[in-house]
């Protein structure tokens, strides 16, 4: 009986979104993207970890399709792998934030008051720091791992979602159901829950995406530069780590075309997703 | 017998960058079970402050500096957060100015008027859901059930009004406070609205805060009126009373600039002059500025309320009869 009432709003967001081109372009990518790195290792028998000693960089062949690298592991079950960890670090560590960013901007922009400086604050401290200098050095003392570097990129992404979800709160409880569930002695806690949060829905997902994005392209940073997920395990970040070196960036494309331009797709595809979500979410922008 | 509500001497005062600014000084009422009181001004005189004090939902920057405000001889002010949401919506409910706004669009129209029953009157989902429906019958909307099951945007302004109106009493509340509850409806709905008001007064014996800018409205609908000026009563007393004669020159101003139906006229009357600037209030009367009676002694000192007739007054005028 909701659901069916629900609809009208869901289903115009929905078509709003089916229309917008570059937003499905991404969905269908990131979709397709998924289904390959979970079931490719599981039909085919990919290898991401163990050397060919008969193939040290070889070209693409009928043995190994995407060539081999440097120390002849195959570049093809290696980029399989690498996505499963770059979408896995993507998705969790925007979890972590989205869990600690939303509930703190809640309480800040709600309660106001001491609670929201305290707050938020703290996030502009947190945001002051370069990020990626602060996430090398905790990462360099937890050690790096692909556990470590969701965790850090999660937490450290809170203040993202904080400030999105403060500002709006902001002005959703000036709003005038806000103060009429005052008025009818709604507590503070369901007034949140059911009014401040469902009316903050738009910009949460909206920040989820870019936020996802943003991850997948700082675990590969962290890859490259040696502080993020550890060979033999598969990033894309550390398959370009072999591309440091000129020969290989200029004479064997195969080992570090395919994860960049894995990436390059991928968080593309995610930030048109979120641009189409914004637009559709968005009642004065008409598709 | 106590009143059913008695505001003394309300003072309520904003904290702003510039400084302290009293928004509301020495306001008393008082309100009888079933009276219906009108509360007029002009923008930004004091009348939402006012009703927002009683149910003490002023934002952060407000205070209520002195005053007493009683419910049935209980003395509200000093009640912990906790304990006034046990008040609102239970025995003092509100009605907004907006009905398109003053409802929460991602909730059905059921999913919020069960809110205030499941609160105060501990009753279970399914039947407070029976219950609402039968206070939507109550304020008049056609096909109840089908209404809960609506979001906002699926109804018409008018039908907006009754459900606030409807969640307003849906706890039986002994006062109302409707704060001006047509000024977004058309014309046609506001008397039906109105109409609807008086009818659940009726039946309910609810008394009524109503408060507006709009004259017509109070004289169909009150019982007794209090004008506010920058904050400040300057006349209280009967419909009757304010109406057919009244005596403080902004009150005789407010209706004198009611357009009359019998007549053409050129130009209406208007009261010259704005409502000073909180924090820029003249020292004496604060009507002083543009009264056309004012005198010396007028923009030196404040008038007290004096009894004229059977209303009261803050005029030095009605100083010395008293």
């Amino acid at each position: 009986m909701k659901k069916k009432e629900n609809e009208s709003y869901l289903s115009e967001v929905i078509s709003k979104l089916t229309e917008h081109k570059m937003a499905m372009a991404g969905l269908v990518v990131i979709l397709l993207e998924i289904i390959l790195v979970v079931v490719l290792p599981l039909a085919l028998k990919l290898n991401p970890y163990d050397s060919d000693y008969t193939a040290f960089f070889a070209a693409p062949s009928s043995a190994h399709i995407m060539g081999t690298d440097a120390i002849g592991r195959d570049v093809f079950a290696r980029l399989i792998y690498g996505g499963r960890t770059s979408l896995l670090v993507g998705f969790c560590s925007t979890i972590i934030s989205c869990a600690i960013g939303v509930p703190l901007g809640l309480i800040a922009g709600y309660f106001r008051g001491k609670s929201e400086i305290a707050i938020m604050r703290v996030a502009d401290i947190f945001m002051s720091f370069p990020s990626i200098v602060l996430i090398l050095v905790l990462v360099a003392v937890i050690g790096p791992s692909i556990w470590s570097v969701t965790l850090v990129i999660g937490v450290l992404g809170w203040t993202q979602f904080a400030r999105l979800i403060y500002a709006n709160v902001l002005s959703v409880s000036e709003k005038e159901y806000v103060e009429s569930a005052r008025a009818i002695g709604t507590p503070n806690v369901k007034i949140i829950t059911q009014y401040i949060l469902p009316n903050s829905f738009a910009p949460i997902l909206i920040a989820i995406t870019f936020q996802m994005a943003s991850a997948i392209l700082m675990e590969s940073s962290l890859s490259f530069l040696g502080m993020g997920v550890q060979p033999p395990g598969a990033s894309w970040g550390n398959m370009l780590y072999d591309a440091q070196s000129i020969t290989v960036l200029s004479k064997r494309l195969w080992v570090w075309m395919p994860p960049g331009i894995a990436l390059l797709v991928t968080v593309l595809s995610i930030n048109f997703l979120g641009d189409g979500i914004r637009d559709a979410l968005d009642p004065k922008i008409k598709i | 017998m106590d009143s059913l509500l008695k505001v003394d001497g309300l003072q309520v005062q904003f904290q702003t960058k510039k400084g302290v600014n009293t928004s509301v000084d020495g306001v008393s009422f008082s309100i009888e079970k079933g009276e219906i009181l009108g509360i007029v001004g002009e923008s930004g005189c004091g009348k939402s402050v006012t009703s927002l004090s009683i149910l003490q939902l002023l934002g952060t920057n407000a205070k209520i500096s002195w005053g007493s405000i009683q419910l049935e001889g209980r003395e509200l002010l000093g009640l912990s957060e906790e304990e006034m949401c046990k008040i609102r919506g239970n025995e003092i409910a509100m009605i907004f100015q907006d009905p398109m706004t003053a409802l929460n669009p991602t909730l059905t129209i059921g999913e919020q008027l069960i809110e205030p029953l499941v609160i105060h009157q501990g009753y279970s989902k399914a039947d407070a859901r029976r219950e609402a429906v039968e206070v939507l019958k109550k304020v008049g909307i056609a096909a109840p059930e089908k209404r809960m099951k609506e979001y906002p945007h699926q109804l018409s302004g008018g039908m907006r009004q009754r459900v606030m109106i409807a969640m307003a009493v849906s706890c039986a509340p002994k006062l109302l406070i409707a704060d001006e509850p047509t000024t977004a409806l058309d014309v046609t709905i506001q008397a039906q609205i109105l109409e609807l008001m008086l009818e659940l007064r009726e039946k309910m014996n609810t008394a009524i805060i109503l408060i507006t800018h709009d004259m017509g409205v109070v004289a169909e609908t009150a019982d007794n009126i209090l004008v506010l000026y920058a904050g400040k009563v300057v006349e209280y007393g009967s419909v009757k009373e304010i109406f057919n004669a009244p005596k403080h020159p902004y009150t005789q101003g407010l209706l004198s600039s009611i357009p009359p139906l019998e007549e053409d006229v050129e130009e209406l009357n208007t009261i010259d002059g704005t409502v000073p600037a909180p924090g820029q209030m003249p020292s004496g009367c604060r009507f002083a500025p543009r009264c056309p009676n004012a005198d010396a002694r007028c923009s030196k000192e404040q008038p007290g309320l004096y009894p004229a007739g059977s209303s009261m007054v803050s005029c030095f005028q009605f100083a010395e009869q008293g």
